[in-house]
């Protein structure tokens, strides 16, 4: 059943009123740092607004399904982008940034926990499929876990050998690349087969979890999409380090295993840092999609959701992925600033 | 090189011929089908509509990216700049399939929420590239440009976009390829294309109409790649073009 959307009218107009006074106040008058609390002052404003107007609607009724209508959508985007641009001009920096969105997430968690939002439609299909979100959050992880921890081994050897062997290193980077250009679900559903096949040629591996429909077309496919990211950024790493260093280093007598450990990945750190950050936030999208073969994860939840023609459902699927990426992003770019010989100049 | 890069072109056409003829084939490999050629919809049809989406998406896609591009490389404009790098990091998070679903609700099964997830994600590789590109001209040449008395219109258009247009062309040809596979995932939603025989194989459980959706889908992302690898400037034609400047959103983060 599509949810009865909730419009101005029907919530406290002030409640709508005062977040968009406060973000348009932010935006233009406030110093910067102060721009960034009013922008989650009023998104938490936003959504208690939105939750005070689901129970008065909902009233009676507990069937009743209740959610933002576009315009409400619009503004909660609006002021999570201008939150954004706020730290930005705060020149905050990743640790910054990290630390207002953790607010956000406590005062959220906050207005969960007091029952603020109870009665929006989300949070009751929340409350009311609590296993199942825990099953798809724990089968999320695993499968971008079975993906990117392969694929950082394999990765980092093909961008060492194209880094020492360039010319054999442009036709494996060609190959990686190649498999960019085929799209995801052609990737997932042309291995079905094949792993079928080897699911029946192979009885151990059957008994192993390898058939054709399940987590292992999405792995391997995510594990074949995650290469290029990972080589490349061990190709730039290894490249990283000013040729003075390395000569420095040579000239005090390091041997060429010295200078790879000592001089060359140190220095190159954070570059590839910057690869494992762009392959693990590329996994948990291209995750999503594996439910579509089988796959667990948040996927299945979405694609649930569509198949019941139930939005509610749909966005506890899909929000959890987005706020999955972002945070993995976050965490990583943090991690990268603190490498960085000079942190604000690689912010 | 340009003919070779016209390769996938014909294999995908070679393939578009063949795959109708092939019923015998796919019987022999999945003897447990009772069907075993897809043929609710010929694939030339599903072809064709699949590049019409591609097509109808990627102008405004196109659009949006190299306008919003120019306004944000402009002085002054560094607010627009920061909210094309916001909007560009949010969309980042959220994968394509997510948009197509999320969409659903609001604007119903069919082409529409595949089509509304098109422009979204094919405009970021264009506007990405287009600010690369624009910020890379030598400030010598806009200096040059600006002493010989042009207006700041005449500077963009004879000097700018010119020196900007190789890297532009690039991001397009990556916006078309991500165009072509994110076009694929509205099947889920109801649009009609190369992977509808996906979806309904994996639904109706007919493995053999999975991988002819999936061979004919592969297939002509290449050919769209090959393509516009063609119409590219020689030095932007080769494969490893693309690994270095991403082929996917994600990619071309890398900070290299």
């Amino acid at each position: 059943m599509p949810p009865r959307l909730i419009g101005p009218g029907e919530a406290e107009a002030l409640a709508f009123l005062i977040p968009a006074a406060l973000a348009a106040l932010a935006a233009t008058a406030l110093p910067a740092r102060l721009a960034v609390l009013a922008c989650a002052g009023a998104l938490c404003a936003l959504l208690g607004a939105l939750g005070d107007a689901a129970a008065r609607l909902a009233g009676s009724s507990e069937a009743a399904r209740l959610g933002p209508a576009a315009g409400g959508w619009i503004a909660i985007g609006a002021l999570l982008l201008a939150a954004r641009l706020a730290t930005g001009r705060a020149a905050m920096g990743a640790r910054g940034r990290a630390v207002v969105a953790i607010g956000i997430a406590a005062a959220l968690g906050a207005m969960l926990a007091l029952g603020l939002l109870d009665n929006l439609g989300l949070v009751r299909e929340a409350a009311a499929r609590g296993p199942e979100l825990r099953v798809a959050f724990a089968g999320h992880l695993q499968l971008v876990a079975a993906a990117l921890l392969p694929a950082l081994a394999v990765g980092a050897a093909c961008g060492a050998i194209a880094f020492a062997a360039p010319r054999a290193g442009t036709s494996v980077m060609g190959l990686l690349a190649a498999l960019q250009v085929i799209p995801a679900m052609a990737l997932f559903a042309l291995l079905i087969e094949p792993l079928a096949a080897l699911g029946r040629a192979v009885p151990l591996l059957r008994e192993a979890g390898l058939r054709g429909i399940g987590a292992a077309p999405a792995v391997i496919g995510v594990f074949l999409y995650l290469l290029l990211p990972i080589a490349a950024a061990m190709r730039a790493a290894l490249g990283a380090a000013p040729g003075a260093a390395v000569d420095a280093a040579r000239g005090l007598g390091f041997a060429p295993a010295q200078v790879l450990w000592r001089v060359r990945l140190p220095l190159g750190a954070p570059v590839l840092l910057g690869g494992l950050r762009v392959a693990a936030v590329q996994a948990v999208g291209l995750v999503t999609l594996g439910a579509l073969v089988g796959a667990g994860g948040f996927g299945v939840l979405m694609f649930q959701g569509l198949g019941q023609f139930a939005p509610d459902l749909i966005l506890l699927g899909a929000l959890p992925v987005a706020a999955l990426a972002l945070m993995l992003d976050a965490v990583l770019r943090g991690l990268e600033d603190g490498l960085s010989p000079t942190p604000e100049a690689a912010r | 090189m340009r003919l070779a890069a016209l390769l996938p072109v014909l294999l995908f056409a070679a393939a578009l011929a063949v795959l109708p003829l092939t019923a015998p084939v796919f019987a022999a490999l999945f003897p447990d089908v009772a069907e075993p050629l897809y043929r609710r919809e010929s694939f030339l049809s599903l072809t064709l509509s699949h590049g019409g989406l591609v097509l109808v998406s990627l102008l405004p896609a196109a659009a949006i990216g190299i306008g919003l591009g120019i306004a944000a490389t402009r002085p002054g404009a560094r607010e627009v700049r920061e909210v094309a790098d916001g909007l560009v990091g949010f969309a980042q998070a959220v994968p394509p399939v997510a948009v197509i679903a999320i969409a659903v609700p609001a604007v119903g099964f069919g082409a529409a929420p595949a089509l509304l997830a098109l422009v979204c994600y094919a405009t970021l590789p264009v506007l990405r590239a287009t600010t690369a590109a624009l910020a890379t001209v030598p400030p010598d040449v806009l200096d040059a440009a600006r002493g010989a008395g042009m207006t700041p219109r005449q500077v963009l258009v004879q000097v700018e976009l010119p020196l900007a247009a190789p890297p532009i062309l690039a991001g397009l040809r990556v916006a078309a390829v991500l165009a072509v596979a994110t076009a694929a995932v509205g099947a889920v939603a109801g649009a009609t294309c190369l992977g509808t025989p996906i979806i309904a194989g994996l639904v109706n459980g007919n493995p053999a109409w999975v991988v002819q959706g999936a061979v004919l889908t592969g297939l002509m992302a290449f050919a769209v790649d090959g393509l516009l690898a063609a119409l590219a400037p020689r030095d932007q034609a080769g494969p490893v073009s693309i690994g270095s400047a991403a082929s996917r959103p994600h990619s071309s983060r890398l900070p290299s």
